[in-house]
């Protein structure tokens, strides 16, 4: 490897984004990002939505490189249109498979994609079968580590709140409704906002629903409670 | 001769610049105020640690084989607390890894691949010696870029005996009688060393005879143990019990989740 190749390769990340929070509730996902990408420290692009959809079945959301992101939706458009070609859309275990492939077979060539990726959805077979249906929530590294989960917390999320979605969840488990799902989400996101210093206040909630489809996110905002920054003395 | 010693001045120039090129690439890829360590640092890691610890026993007619279900990231933060580090490949045999589990996944799809080809050429099921020897080049084939687990592959073999095998990241092999790889192997050996080896055991002691019930107990034992003590093992024991004759058994213990 010689410094020409180093210019190619994201071995730094530029523009990033930080935490999703995800949550499964009785009959779907619901997926909340910040609408900020920063670089560095400073919050560079306001209004940028992290989440994708891919079809009414899956939703992708990302923490990490902005860059990186959007070269993979380019290769995820083009995967769901190899399954068009079959009459099929492409359901979120096979993508979050392929993603896994991809992002491995990247790792293995030294040259990583640098994101979390978050895939969420119903699979079409199981939205015909309320009884059995069960929402996915898959994660993948930058490294090619991929496993599925009920509730996940990435980036500094994975430190301050994995413990806190899990307890909420377990209050109620496959019972949670979609309201008091969105409930846990916010309130997690108020804890990355005073925790996380590149967080932002300005956020979506994107969801996947077995009967609703995808449905992506209105911008909303949240202040928060900032009067104990009145007692802080380490600052001017 | 003016024009002669103009054109070799715009070819010493273009050397020149050719030269103060390469230059400028050696200083940004090696610089000088930059010790060899300090790059070395700097340089991406392929390879992260997911923790948690796999366990496997064998017996005369039986192999047990357990791991923990949780996965952590930097030892400290809990990523999920049901992962999946068992494969069940085929009737006899299981495969059990710990480790960076990207190269656990690989290396799953890699021997599941493997093995259904071998299913389709030969109309039977691999047998897990030839099975083991596979693994064993899948893993040296790697050599220079290792998949990064201790791996120990587990089952019933041709004679209806309990074979366990244990492998290095680069696939050195060795057949043994209780194995245990990953985070907590430091604890799991020494009390398997002592309770089914008996190497610490004085002579005219009972030496209890290895029976399945006993090695269930011993595994479960061992993780309790370890997970008292060690912090990437805990939440649940992934438990798989193949008995000669007998569909495999998995089933699922609770551990301490903290």
């Amino acid at each position: 490897m010689n410094a020409h190749d180093e210019v190619q390769r994201t071995l730094n990340p530029t523009c990033t984004g930080t935490s999703v929070i995800a949550l499964q509730y009785k009959t779907g996902v619901v997926v909340l990002t910040d609408r900020v990408v920063s670089y560095g420290k400073m919050a560079r692009y306001k209004n940028v939505s992290r989440q994708y959809k891919v079809n009414d079945n899956v939703l992708i959301a990302f923490g990490g490189d902005h860059a990186d992101f959007h070269w993979l939706q380019n290769v995820i458009e083009r995967q769901v249109l190899l399954w068009k070609r079959f009459d099929q859309d492409i359901g979120p275990k096979a993508l979050h498979g392929y993603l896994t492939s991809l992002l491995y077979a990247k790792r293995c060539k030294m040259n990583p994609v640098w994101n979390t990726l978050v895939v969420a959805g119903v699979e079409e077979e199981e939205k015909n079968n309320k009884e059995t249906s069960t929402p996915f929530i898959g994660v993948i590294t930058q490294k090619g580590c991929a496993y599925q989960v009920k509730h996940i917390a990435t980036g500094l999320g994975a430190f301050l709140l994995n413990q806190a979605v899990e307890d909420e969840w377990r209050k109620k488990g496959e019972d949670l409704s979609r309201e008091e799902a969105e409930a846990v989400l916010r309130k997690s996101l108020e804890l990355t906002l005073y925790h996380d210093c590149v967080a932002d206040n300005e956020f979506e909630i994107g969801r996947v629903d077995a009967t609703e489809g995808v449905v992506l996110g209105k911008e909303e905002k949240i202040i928060g409670d900032w009067s104990i920054a009145e007692t802080n003395c380490q600052y001017e | 001769m003016t024009s002669f010693t103009g054109i070799t001045a715009v070819a010493n120039a273009t050397n020149e610049m050719a030269m103060f090129k390469q230059a400028m690439k050696e200083v940004a890829a090696h610089p000088e105020w930059m010790s060899s360590r300090q790059i070395e640092r700097q340089r991406w890691n392929p390879y992260s640690m997911e923790g948690g610890s796999t366990c496997a026993i064998s017996g005369e007619n039986f192999a047990i084989v357990a791991s923990d279900t949780r996965m952590t990231q930097n030892d400290i933060n809990i990523l999920t607390r049901d992962a999946e580090k068992i494969q069940i490949l085929n009737d006899n045999i299981i495969l059990t890894t710990s480790g960076f589990y990207g190269d656990v996944l690989q290396l799953k799809k890699v021997l599941q691949s493997r093995l259904h080809k071998y299913r389709f050429d030969y109309r039977s099921d691999m047998s897990v010696d030839l099975c083991a020897e596979l693994l064993s080049r899948n893993l040296y084939y790697r050599r220079f870029f290792p998949y990064y687990t201790g791996a120990i592959l587990a089952g019933i073999d041709e004679h209806g005996k309990g074979a366990v095998f244990s492998y290095d990241p680069i696939g050195c092999i060795e057949r043994l009688g209780y194995s245990a790889s990953g985070a907590a192997e430091p604890m799991i050996i020494p009390f398997l060393d002592c309770q089914i080896g008996h190497v610490t055991l004085s002579e005219g002691y009972e030496r209890p005879e290895l029976t399945l019930d006993r090695a269930i107990s011993l595994m479960k034992d061992s993780f309790r143990g370890a997970a008292e003590r060690e912090i990437s093992t805990g939440d649940k024991i992934h438990l798989v019990i193949a008995e000669a004759g007998k569909p495999v058994v998995v089933k699922f213990l609770p551990l301490r989740e903290d």
